[in-house]
């Protein structure tokens, strides 16, 4: 009997949790994720829509800052370390034929790793909207409503479902960093200029594309895409193009090329 | 130890990316410079920021300093050490007659020659760019210097400064070769790498929120304990009309490098998984 997709997926996620690097880096990202709430806190509930437009964190609208700079440890490190093993280091290191011995065609294999990798980012990005949401609702002052970046007033549903499009936003932008680090391993011969290649588009990104910018700042860009005061490309639109462009593009190179040399 | 050193030299030149890293210096010049000619544009032409000939060597090292070298520093020694434990490469040169002590340290003497050519090139760049670019003025206005100085005294700055950068980063080469000796894989290297470095930018900024409490003192010193901070604001600082934090950044300096250094060299030794 054929493996199924389920039982690739199964199989893959075992793989990588399988390295140490997995594990400590999930621990890590739950310890950061608690100490951004306690700087939060220590800051006196201030944080920032941009350089220069700070804001109040209270009961409803603390979770989406705790973005700012969790982003940059996902985009930076967790991201392009896990995309180049799953992507790069299993086909270099030459373990992945261990998994071509099975009768599957490539596409669910690289279904398999898009999908436990996209479900990864789901859960850290799930953790961290649940987390701001407790930390908002117990330890910041109790209000009614709040307005985020050029919106109107929200109650406590509208807060809620604020965040809930934050994050949402957020997930999209994680997939299309996910997306250009998997084809980058793909198409590079080692785990560290993949590495370096993803880090490079990224900054890159910043300094000579300007829509690409969300790469980077992706708290920022995200707030003004919801308040509608972002110029140019939709981030939504341009990280969902990504994450499917990139996707077909890795599809497409498993399956051009001989993994028995 | 000259033909280990010979061999490191040729393992590295072997591989097209150090010439990549050759080749894009004048690129990533270029890209400063384009950056700072749309800067000169706001910014008045009587301050230290607005790049002219004189100064543009030193503005555009800064920026990439702080950014792209420390990045080049932290592959370079994933690539080195950790890539070549992961491909058996690293087994075929121990099996010379050679301690694990001295492949160590001829891997250290690559890297920071590489390092060293790197940023003597970016210098030489500099100028070309700079010549092309920028105004030329018959005075330059210098980081916490009262009046503009000559051409003279900009060159000797400039090399000062290019040569504290060097400094900052073989301390940066000293914390990756340990941090890739201890790494079993190439993407723990690069992830504990960036890590370190992403930190390093960090809590100088979270210790600017807690001056109040921490005090003036304590806080120019948590803050300049940081190489990219060092790299930043710390070197003008130094090589100001009156210098400040020298010694103290000249001790973090070598502190760092003694440290890390002696850490990898230790790790390297006594870790039997190489072979």
């Amino acid at each position: 009997m054929k493996p199924g997709l389920l039982a690739l997926m199964q199989s893959e996620w075992e793989r990588v949790w399988a390295r140490k690097k997995t594990k400590v880096s999930m621990i890590l990202f739950v310890i950061l994720l608690l100490l951004e709430c306690v700087f939060l806190w220590m800051m006196g509930g201030i944080s920032f829509y941009s350089a220069e437009q700070s804001v109040y964190l209270n009961s409803l609208n603390a979770a989406p800052f705790l973005l700012r700079e969790m982003a940059i440890f996902i985009n930076m490190i967790v991201i392009p370390m896990l995309a180049a093993d799953s992507f790069n280091g299993e086909y270099t290191s030459g373990a992945l034929r261990n998994v071509l011995l099975r009768p599957l065609p490539r596409w669910k294999l690289v279904t398999a790793k898009w999908v436990v990798m996209a479900v990864l980012l789901l859960i850290m990005t799930a953790l961290m909207m649940v987390t701001g949401i407790v930390f908002g609702l117990t330890m910041l002052p109790p209000v009614m409503s709040v307005s985020f970046l050029n919106t109107s007033t929200l109650g406590f549903a509208g807060a809620m479902g604020y965040t809930l499009m934050f994050y949402g936003t957020a997930y999209l932008v994680f997939l299309a960093v996910m997306g250009i680090s998997a084809i980058l391993s793909t198409l590079l011969p080692n785990a560290i200029l993949a590495y370096m290649a993803t880090i490079g588009v990224i900054i890159g990104g910043m300094y000579f594309v300007a829509e690409l910018s969300f790469l980077f700042s992706a708290a920022d860009d995200i707030f003004k895409r919801l308040g509608g005061l972002h110029t140019g490309a939709d981030l939504i639109v341009i990280s969902i193009l990504c994450a499917i462009i990139t996707f077909i593009g890795v599809q497409w190179i498993w399956n051009k090329r001989s993994y028995l040399a | 130890m000259r033909s280990l050193i010979t061999s490191e030299w040729e393992r590295l030149w072997a591989r097209k990316l150090t010439w990549c890293l050759f080749l894009s210096m004048p690129v990533v010049n270029y890209a400063a410079g384009r950056y700072f000619l749309s800067a000169n544009a706001h910014t008045a032409s009587d301050l230290p920021q607005y790049a002219v000939f004189g100064n543009y060597p030193v503005l555009g090292f800064e920026e990439m300093l702080m950014t792209a070298f420390n990045i080049i520093v932290i592959m370079l020694t994933s690539l080195v050490v950790t890539e070549e434990y992961r491909t058996g490469q690293l087994r075929m040169v121990m099996l010379r007659a050679y301690s694990f002590g001295q492949i160590f340290l001829a891997k250290a003497a690559v890297i920071g020659s590489i390092i060293s050519m790197l940023v003597a090139v970016y210098f030489i760049c500099s100028y070309a760019v700079g010549y092309f670019l920028f105004p030329h003025t018959d005075t330059v206005k210098l980081f916490f210097y009262e009046e503009a100085v000559g051409h003279g005294m900009a060159l000797a700055y400039n090399l000062k400064f290019y040569g504290l950068g060097l400094l900052t980063l073989l301390a940066m080469i000293a914390v990756t070769l340990w941090i890739a000796v201890v790494s079993q894989t190439t993407t723990t290297a690069m992830g504990l790498g960036i890590g370190f470095y992403i930190f390093s930018l960090l809590y100088p900024l979270i210790s600017e929120y807690l001056v109040h409490w921490l005090g003036f003192q304590l806080f120019s010193r948590i803050y300049f304990s940081s190489i990219p901070m060092i790299q930043w604001q710390g070197l003008v600082l130094m090589l100001g009309e009156s210098p400040r934090y020298g010694g103290y950044i000249f001790t973090v300096i070598a502190a760092y490098t003694a440290l890390f250094a002696g850490l990898a060299y230790r790790s390297f030794t006594r870790m039997d998984r190489w072979v």
